[in-house]
């Protein structure tokens, strides 16, 4: 199977789906990466991502027009195996070039 | 939990900017961070956050909405700007193709809608159902069935024919228009009280007039206006009613604006201002006695057919009406061949313009869209000569493109692409052009004073749309010509420069036929334009029999209840008081002054003693009441007898000064010295009783003829008398001065007593230009002419010019190989120079086939029209043999001076 590497946007949004799993929509997605990474996300840039994210059969979608309290239309993002696969390989190939670095150093970009 | 929604319109921005597939997600999305962010900190932050996070999305959207669809905008930024540079290179022929194009639909433009306008005035919106309203009309003295109506007949009319639900007047005429610093003239219409009412016109502001204000002497001096003239000198003044207006030097108070689109009942004349007729005096000075007239067929009478009346009911009781008119008042109802008049019905829409009016109205516009039509016509050749022209010169780049795998479909969208751009550029100058020429159209100054006839003529959308379409189709046609004949090219024989074997024997091909067609166009042009021209000075130049230069005239008429003894010393001692002002050369007075119809109106039945007119024959002549001097001062030429005396008093024996036509119709044969004739009623040209005079008239004299009665009438019969012996109610005082024509108009201003003011018919003005009004519409049509052919020439020339140096640019290989191959440059000169004569020759030959015909029929159209000038038909052969000679010789020159090396390896 040949390994794919993620950009960084889609890396952020693929680590954000994995921590929220089946929570994982459009709101959610961009506040969890903008309050981590303090990086303003505009929602357009986002559902151009997971559009990508999907093309390569990274995750799937679950849309539902009438969800939560407020009865709002969300589309949830569910990770595929091989998007877990995907991920896990980049953030290894992150970890492998990052080993050895003082914190001081690689913390900071 | 009561949440704010976010900001409206951001939303719906974001909605725009959002794919479809996501739209609705990701508004929810932004929709509950909003909610989450304003529990948390507040409403306004919350929006803030909204509004940036709205940008932020809406700035990559753009991008991704280019990126989405890139081709096709790639395509037609890399053939917009391929084209842009390829017209660069060729910047002349493009400057034309543009200018010839964009001449040829801003003339075709403005003439056809101004034409448009003449002839078929617009139904005025500012009318509530134009089909129910009608104009009836009296026939005239002549017979004529088109002329105005008098009140007292307006008012039996009104009252005798039930058809009509609402009767109302209106006349129209010139008035001096004064408010502060600002004066004007402009035309009014003087209207009974229910004019808007039988109109159905809704004002602007205010109201109308009332229908009492038609009965003479009981209306207030009140105006309504037009909503151009309230936006022109009120700038819109909102407390315009109430305010105060001066015509002719009387107070009128504003009462109401009519509606925008408002015109006069004649043709597309404009009026601006609007007056009750029931004013005692009015600004046209009527009086009672003149409402009692029954001859005085002044009026207009526009009607509104009752609901459930047809035209046809409405003739017939009109004509029962006519009857009973004719058996109660014979004389005033009769016409000069003894007939009853008759009242003629029309729809109001056509009545603008009188069916007598049409005809020759038509075919002089006619003859002006034509020729707009030809520049039209010539400007497409124009346009189809170049474009071929270039895209034969870029029969190598396009085989180029072929060859280098170009589709077809691509290279068709470049050449559509230049052909539009110079159709677009076209177009823009072109309605400009329009736009500049109709406003122009609209007002045509008369020679009058400062009197401008104003028309409501704004662009035909139609006229201009087919402009438009037909200029579009030349450009785009020709300009993607060799799209379509590219698709099977020789591309190796284009690609070597070498003419297209597939297409042997094309020497007399289209290229040839549209320089010939070029040729043929410039000269029709040159000899149209000269004819008319020439036409022109003719009438200018015509011998009017009376020498006009320097002459001020002005009329003036005496009170009705004086003597003719007192009248005659009043004008004497008018006419002694002018003369001694020093500036004065010379003063005389006539009833009348010849030259121009419309001041000689006086007319007298002639009996002779030996003359007897056939039945039905008119012996009315037009003459005029001079004093002693008046013939020598106006040279009027004399071939007999003597001219008037201080002797020829009102004591002696009546004496008359006649032209060789009323010689030669009284007494054939005989000497006319001597003669005597009588005069019978003395009418004007509507049968209006003038003065009736006894006594036998003894000829005295025998003047040439001449055009005194004016343009139409030559070698017409025209009498003179002596003013001691028959002083008529209207003067006209013709003078001249030392210093020139406008000192003796100031003196006439100065001289002629200010409480007269109103008695004055016609303003002080020049004899010249009354004359040049009878051709004022000629000289228009002629200047419009002169102005079409230099236009067409221009383009024809630019054009010819074109396509002929095109095409031998073209053939720089050939005679490059003619040189190398030991071709003298002088030889190979004269050998292009000799194809150009030859097509030159050609077109001319055609051109002078066409031109002939053309003028021998519009000569039996248009009166006045000079006959084909052999002289002009040589200029514009002279003109296009040079055109030729240039486009020829300059191209040939340039590629003989290269060598030949040069050409060929340039290939």
């Amino acid at each position: 199977m040949p390994r794919r590497f993620l950009a960084e946007f889609e890396l952020y949004v693929m680590l954000a789906v994995a921590r929220l799993g089946d929570d994982a929509y459009g709101a959610s997605i961009r506040d969890e990466i903008e309050s981590r990474t303090e990086r303003p996300v505009s929602i357009g840039a986002l559902y151009a991502t997971l559009h990508r994210l999907g093309d390569k059969d990274l995750v799937t979608f679950r849309e539902d027009l009438d969800s939560g309290r407020a009865g709002r239309a969300r589309k949830y993002v569910r990770m595929t195996d091989q998007g877990r696969d995907v991920l896990e390989h980049s953030t290894a190939m992150l970890q492998r070039m990052m080993d050895g670095l003082a914190p001081a150093n690689g913390g900071q970009r | 939990m009561s949440t704010t929604p976010p900001p409206a319109p951001w939303k719906s921005l974001l909605r725009r900017a959002l794919h479809p597939l996501d739209r609705a997600y990701a508004l929810a999305d932004l929709e509950e961070s909003h909610e989450r962010r304003a529990l948390r900190e507040g409403t306004a932050a919350a929006d803030r956050w909204y509004r940036q996070q709205v940008l932020r999305s809406l700035l990559p959207a753009l991008g991704n909405r280019w990126a989405r669809r890139p081709r096709l905008a790639r395509i037609v930024l890399e053939d917009l700007r391929f084209a842009l540079r390829s017209l660069g290179k060729t910047p002349m022929v493009t400057v034309i193709t543009v200018a010839s194009l964009a001449v040829g639909i801003g003339a075709t433009t403005a003439v056809f809608s101004a034409a448009n306008a003449f002839l078929r005035p617009p139904a005025s919106v500012a009318i509530a159902t134009p089909a129910t309203l009608v104009s009836v009309f009296t026939s005239e003295n002549s017979g004529i069935p088109y002329g105005r109506n008098s009140v007292l007949d307006i008012q039996e009319i009104e009252a005798s024919v039930e058809a009509f639900a609402g009767v109302s007047i209106h006349r129209l005429g010139f008035v001096e228009l004064e408010h502060g610093d600002w004066v004007a003239s402009r035309m009014i219409e003087i209207v009974s009280g229910n004019y808007f009412d039988v109109l159905g016109t809704q004002l602007a502001a205010g109201r109308g007039f009332n229908p009492a204000e038609t009965t003479f002497g009981s209306a207030e001096r009140v105006a309504v206006i037009s909503s151009r003239l309230w936006e022109e000198t009120f700038g819109r003044a909102p407390n315009i009613v109430g305010d105060s207006l001066l015509i002719d030097g009387d107070e009128f108070t504003v009462i109401g604006v009519a509606p925008a689109p408002m015109t006069s009942r004649m043709l597309a004349l404009r009026a601006d201002v609007w007056v009750p007729i029931g004013i005692p005096g009015g600004v046209f000075r009527s009086t009672e006695a003149e409402w009692s007239n029954r001859t005085d067929r002044d009026y207009g009478l526009v009607a509104r057919l009752a609901a459930d009346a047809t035209i046809e009911q409405a003739a017939a009781q009109l004509e029962v009406v006519a009857a009973r008119l004719h058996d109660e008042h014979p004389r005033e109802w009769e016409t000069v061949a003894r007939e009853p008049r008759v009242l003629t019905i029309l729809p109001e829409s056509e009545a603008r313009v009188p069916p007598n009016f049409r005809a020759p109205l038509a075919a002089t516009t006619g003859l002006v869209v034509l020729a707009a039509a030809m520049v039209l016509a010539v400007a497409c050749f124009n346009v189809a000569g170049l474009m071929l022209a270039r895209t034969g010169a870029r029969r190598r780049e396009i085989a180029v493109r072929l060859a280098l795998g170009a589709r077809r479909a691509r290279l068709a969208g470049l050449l559509l692409t230049e052909s539009l751009l110079v159709a677009g550029a076209a177009c823009g100058l072109g309605i400009l052009m329009a736009s500049q020429l109709v406003r122009r159209f609209s007002t045509i100054q008369l020679p009058i004073g400062n009197i401008a006839l104003q028309f409501d003529v704004s662009i035909d959308g139609r006229v201009l749309g087919f402009a438009i379409l037909v200029a579009i189709a030349a450009s785009v046609g020709f300009g993607m010509l060799p799209a379509w004949r590219g698709s099977r090219p020789d591309l190796v024989a284009a690609l070597r420069g070498l003419p297209d074997k597939r297409q042997p024997g094309r020497r007399l091909g289209f290229r040839n036929l549209l320089v010939l067609a070029q040729v043929a166009g410039a000269l029709v042009f040159v000899a149209g334009a000269a004819t008319a021209l020439r036409s022109f000075d003719e009438l200018v130049a015509m011998d009017w029999g009376v020498n006009a230069d320097g002459v001020a005239i002005m009329t003036k008429t005496s009170a009705p209840e004086l003597s003719a003894a007192e009248r005659f010393a009043e004008y004497r001692a008018l006419q002694e008081k002018i003369a001694n002002r020093p500036e004065t050369s010379d003063v005389q007075l006539g009833s009348a002054v010849e030259g121009t119809s419309l001041l000689v109106d006086n007319q007298a039945a002639i009996s002779a003693l030996n003359y007897d007119p056939t039945p039905g024959e008119s012996t009315r002549v037009p003459f005029n009441t001079v004093t002693p001097g008046y013939l020598e001062m106006l040279e009027v030429r004399m071939v007999a007898g003597r001219t008037f005396r201080e002797s020829d008093h009102a004591d002696a024996e009546r004496v008359a000064v006649v032209n060789e036509s009323f010689a030669r119709r009284f007494w054939p044969g005989q000497p006319a010295l001597g003669q005597r004739f009588d005069l019978g009623t003395s009418l004007d040209s509507d049968g209006n009783s003038i003065a009736r005079t006894e006594g036998q008239y003894r000829v005295v004299g025998v003047a040439a003829d001449a055009r005194y009665q004016g343009l139409e009438q030559v070698g017409s019969d025209f009498f003179w008398t002596a003013m001691a012996q028959t002083p008529p109610t209207q003067l006209m005082i013709v003078a001249r001065a030392h210093g020139g024509v406008g000192e003796a108009v100031r003196v006439l201003r100065e001289e002629v007593p200010v409480d007269l003011r109103g008695q004055t018919l016609l303003p002080p003005g020049r004899l010249t230009d009354f004359r040049d009004f009878q051709f004022a519409f000629i000289r228009l049509v002629g200047s419009f002419l002169g102005a079409a052919g230099a236009f067409g020439l221009l383009l024809a020339t630019l054009g010819l010019y074109g396509t002929v140096s095109f095409s031998v640019d073209r053939r720089g290989r050939e005679m490059a190989i003619r040189q190398a191959l030991g071709a003298l440059p002088g030889q190979v000169i004269r050998q292009v120079f000799s194809t150009g004569m030859w097509l030159s020759a050609a077109g001319l030959l055609l051109g002078t086939a066409v031109v002939i015909p053309l003028i021998v029929l519009l000569r039996a159209e248009v009166e006045g029209l000079a006959p084909i000038e052999p002289l002009s038909l040589l200029i514009g052969a002279g003109v296009v043999i040079a055109a030729t000679a240039i486009a020829s010789y300059v191209p040939a020159r340039r590629v003989t001076r290269v060598e030949p090396v040069e050409t060929l390896r340039a290939d």
